[in-house]
């Protein structure tokens, strides 16, 4: 025989039925279909699709029993099709677990999520039994801490936790920011399906397309990373899943002390987390952006006081807000009210600390293109609404507009100032203590005695039994949670959340002395009418750690320094990349090549820890 | 008539008054981007924003622009020559003295982003918008000794400082610290350097180029973010600081043996166990207490008098520290002066060749973070004392 290689031309592979047979006289044949996520393992194929034969017929997959990823479910087999050119159709990924590739022998296809959604994959069904292979990504990963729910639901599932030791053994989790709802997932181009991956929004909105809130966070900062460690853009076989963290931080604009509340409760739900894929040997890197450092430090605090030393690889702090000394080991030089400013312990459980921070950040700091704003905006009131207007509805971060033209929110986070906002420390706090109420005297809630309910001695007998009754109320939650806390962190379980001592949930524990501590500060704030004696320190996301280093400033922090001197923290000034506080979701080229491919991926993750395969 | 007469005389007042707005204008010059003090002390020459080139006379306080089409980081004084080079918008570089005769000329196919030259007016070494390190030769075939690196430049707003020893045997290069690693041996080594990038592409952090050979023989770990450092002029010590703050020493002779410098809080002592009191990683046993207004964050370092002492200069500060090599401790501290501020202010790592001394002469020049200026410092060894001799605003 002659070899085929030899021959002057390529001989067609394609059945006989195809050219010129009659449809009616072609053969039928069968199609093997499996089914595989990007490591090539085998997938449930629950609901195989259907495929268009030469004749025009419809097949659909004879049924698969059960819904375990096993070799036996991963398969389904097409039946009496016509030979020839065929196209198969899949159903919607309910997991929202695109095809990116399909194999036949021989050749291998490749494509985007949704790229061929409507069209099909051409394959040709010949003699006998056809072998094919569809390749999937793996599901995103979402853990919703917004509501209440079981223990075992902020854990990942044995098929999550499998996949992420199977790619690679790391597993990357990413903390969104200040008010971010959770959103829904985007579409996949015109189709109803759902998106769980980016597409690029050149002619329909980014939110249409690639979703909104906590979602379109996930599916920007899963494909920018992928993208910093390698990922081509076109060839979704390495693509890796990250972690994302969804938490309730959409508390309104200016009610930041109550989502700094939801942060640490939200951290401490996390924390079980942490030590799930610790205990499986997996590789820990965390990633939060604005307030959601608070998830992550509250969570890394938890696990530093019980003893979790280098627990996870590195946590990139970027854009943090919160204070410029929340990594001191020293909870005196926390100039916070209520005692929640710093972090004392978290940076036992993080071999490495990384502060992105930046000048140009407007919300966390002023932004000093702003001064000349400010002015413009007294002299010539009307054209600036205007301009704000149109600024807005234009920008990339509506709420970075809205929150920066206060020129510097962070700064502003404990005002009082309008009263008829939800800002400052009276709003959350009375929230909180809603059955204590009233906890301050207010000369105008008997300025009319016929109408009022109280006279000044009444209103102040009831304060100060309100005070009595919360004070206990206090010490017996401390009392009563102090031991299960403790307990259930060290048998990697959910700690109970504190209710009345929810300022202090970024602690493992509350001892009753911290309780009494904290009973004294809030009653002195009280006193204040919650307004705090000193403002707060600048963001870490504006000036990094230049005060904390400076040895002549009141706010140096030896501690502080030591980290660095020790390479523990590591910060990079971005201001000449970084010019807006949510910046990083829709990079620029250059802050994409400077961040997140160098000081990200080349210099941390790729040097030291791993990002998925790559 | 004397009407006529008064606007007559107001109309040549406005031409006057425009004719000197115009003239001073003229012969202003924006900020300094790079600039370098003759081995003698006697002369500086420096590049501005605005494209000027000025020849300063800081014996004679007196300054001459010698051109308004020079590239802003081409600014230099060969060593121990009245002789100066510069490169214009060209790209044609130019070696002058100070009296204006023309040494040599020759066209660059690039501009240069920081350069050199040896006391033979025969090589030239420069980098180039990618960190890149070049050797053109007087016979003008130009060898590669460090590829360039896309746009490095843009990206870190910094440049790929270079400094040279008197012996022109080595070359020191500084861009950007890698961070330390998790494991030993914390660092790559210049072979997997190589390896990531032909010509050594991705060595950023402080490097000794051995000049003979044409490749670097050590790197110099350690620091951290941007980086700047300096040979010292018989090269026996290199010295660097960084953004972060940390500053470290190394003798020629063992450059692997890394000697750690006193930051301002103490000496930090390596490879002591965790969790111990933050106070006990520091030794303040020689320590001199720094002044208000003193920063580790580091914009540049400089040799001041021979290779004995160096000045660390801070980022947003006008505080230099005095170091002496050999020593990891501030030997004293100088207040440079409020005002005008100084180009250490603003994080202006894109210009921290605006600093530049002879330490010959003992002369330090800078510039201002605005405005075209310059500030004249003379240290006297023996009384450890440098005082600003000159300010032009």
């Amino acid at each position: 025989m002659t070899p085929t290689n030899n021959l002057p031309f390529s001989p067609s592979t394609a059945p006989l039925g195809a050219h010129g047979t009659p449809v009616c006289k072609h053969e039928t044949a069968s199609v093997l279909l499996r089914r595989v996520d990007n490591l090539l393992r085998p997938r449930a194929l629950l609901n195989a699709g259907s495929i268009k034969d030469e004749s025009g017929k419809f097949v659909t997959a004879e049924p698969q029993n059960g819904s375990e990823h096993t070799p036996d479910n991963a398969e389904a087999r097409f039946t009496q099709l016509v030979t020839g050119n065929a196209r198969w159709h899949w159903p919607e990924e309910q997991e929202g677990e695109h095809l990116i590739g399909f194999d036949t022998l021989g050749k291998q296809l490749r494509f985007r999520p949704g790229q061929l959604l409507g069209e099909g994959v051409k394959l040709t069904v010949i003699q006998g039994e056809r072998k094919a292979t569809a390749i999937h990504l793996p599901p995103p990963v979402i853990i919703n801490l917004r509501e209440a729910a079981p223990a075992s639901e902020d854990l990942l599932t044995d098929e999550q936790l499998k996949y992420f030791r199977e790619n690679g053994n790391n597993a990357l989790i990413f903390m969104h920011g200040y008010n971010v709802p959770h959103g829904e997932w985007g579409r996949l181009g015109w189709h109803s399906n759902k998106a769980t991956a980016w597409q690029d929004p050149q002619t329909v909105n980014d939110e249409y397309l690639n979703g909104a809130g906590a979602h379109n966070w996930a599916v920007h900062m899963e494909y920018r990373l992928n993208r910093a460690a390698g990922f081509d853009g076109e060839n979704w076989m390495p693509y890796s899943r990250i972690i994302n963290v969804s938490w309730p931080g959409n508390t309104g604009s200016t009610d930041f002390m109550q989502a700094e509340l939801n942060a640490m409760t939200a951290g401490r739900r996390l924390a079980p987390l942490l030590l799930q894929l610790a205990d499986a040997g997996i590789a820990i890197n965390l990633i939060s952006h604005s307030l959601g450092a608070r998830v992550a430090l509250t969570a890394l605090n938890i696990m530093g006081a019980m003893g979790k030393r280098d627990l996870v690889d590195h946590l990139f702090l970027w854009q943090p807000a919160v204070a410029d000394n929340a990594l001191t080991n020293d909870s005196n030089r926390d100039v916070h009210p209520l005692g929640l400013g710093v972090f004392p312990n978290a940076h036992k459980a993080a071999r490495k600390i990384v502060v992105l921070h930046s000048r140009g950040d407007g919300i966390l700091g002023p932004d000093s293109s702003e001064d000349d704003d400010w002015w413009w905006r007294v002299i010539s009131p009307v054209s600036w609404a205007a301009v704000k207007a149109w600024d807005i509805a234009t920008a990339d971060d509506p709420m970075d507009e809205i929150l920066g033209k206060l020129r510097g929110a962070y700064d502003k986070k404990w005002w009082t100032f309008p009263s008829f906002l939800d800002n400052g420390f009276g709003p959350a706090i009375e929230k909180l203590y809603k059955d204590y109420l009233p906890l301050t005297y207010d000369v105008r809630m008997t300025a009319h005695p016929q109408r009022s309910l109280a006279t000044p001695g009444v209103l102040k007998q009831t304060i100060l039994d309100n005070w009595k009754r919360l004070e206990k109320d206090i010490f017996a939650e401390a009392s009563a949670l102090w031991q299960p806390c403790i307990d259930c962190l060290r048998n990697g379980e959910r700690p109970p959340d504190y209710t009345l001592l929810a300022p202090l949930n970024h602690r493992a524990s509350v001892s009753p002395q911290v309780a009494r501590d904290y009973v004294l500060r809030l009653k002195k704030l009280a006193v204040n009418n919650w307004f705090p004696e000193k403002p707060p320190r600048p963001a870490l996301g504006y000036v990094g750690l230049e005060e904390a280093m400076d040895t002549k400033s009141d706010n140096f922090d030896r501690f502080i320094s030591s980290l660095i001197d020790k390479d523990e923290i590591d910060q990079v000034n971005q201001s000449t990349w970084l010019h807006s506080h949510s910046g990083m979701r829709i990079p620029t080229r250059e802050l994409f090549a400077e961040v997140y491919q160098r000081e990200i991926m080349k210099n941390q993750l790729l040097a030291n820890s791993k990002f998925g395969r790559y | 008539m004397r009407k006529f007469n008064l606007r007559a005389l107001l109309a040549l007042g406005l031409i006057l008054a425009a004719g000197f707005g115009f003239w001073t204008v003229y012969n202003s010059s924006g900020p300094v981007m790079s600039a370098s003090v003759s081995s003698n002390g006697a002369f500086a020459i420096t590049a501005h924003k605005d494209r000027k080139l000025i020849l300063w006379d800081l014996e004679g306080h007196n300054r001459k622009i010698i051109s308004r089409n020079a590239n802003i980081y081409s600014a230099y004084f060969i060593k121990h020559q009245p002789t100066f080079l510069w490169q214009d918008l060209d790209n044609t570089v130019t070696v002058q003295s100070v009296s204006g005769e023309i040494k040599t000329a020759f066209e660059l196919h690039k501009p240069t982003y920081g350069n050199l030259m040896t006391q033979d007016l025969g090589t030239y070494y420069y980098s180039d918008i990618g960190w890149g390190l070049y050797r053109r030769t007087v016979e003008g075939s130009t060898e590669t000794l460090k590829a360039a690196d896309g746009k490095a430049f843009l990206g870190y707003h910094k440049l790929f400082n270079l400094t040279m020893d008197e012996s022109e045997q080595w070359i020191v290069s500084a861009g950007s610290g890698e961070p330390k690693g998790f494991e030993p041996p914390y660092y790559r080594s210049l072979q997997e350097v190589l390896d990531e990038g032909a010509d050594y592409q991705h060595l950023y952090n402080v490097a000794l180029w051995d000049l003979e050979t044409g490749q670097p023989t050590t790197k110099l770990d350690g620091n951290s973010s941007k980086t700047h450092a300096a040979i010292s002029p018989n090269g026996q010590w290199v010295v660097s600081a960084d953004e972060n703050g940390k500053s470290f020493a190394w003798n020629t002779s063992h450059p692997k043996h890394r000697m750690r410098n006193a930051g301002y809080a103490g000496l930090f002592i390596e490879g002591l166990p965790d969790d111990l009191p933050a106070k006990k990683y520091y030794d303040k046993s020689k320590f001199i207490d720094p002044p208000k207004g003193t920063h580790a964050f580091t914009i540049a370092v400089a040799f001041i008098h021979n290779s004995e002492y160096y000045l660390r200069f801070g980022n947003n500060s006008h505080i230099a520290a005095l170091f002496k090599t050999g020593s990891p401790w501030p030997v004293k501290y100088f207040d440079l002066g409020e005002s005008p501020e100084l180009v250490t202010y603003g994080s202006q790592y894109d210009r921290n060749t605006a600093i530049a001394t002879s330490p010959e002469a003992g002369i330090l020049a800078m510039g201002h973070k605005a405005g075209g200026g310059i500030s004249v410092y003379q240290f006297d060894p023996d009384e450890l004392a440098l005082e600003r001799v000159w300010v032009v605003e």
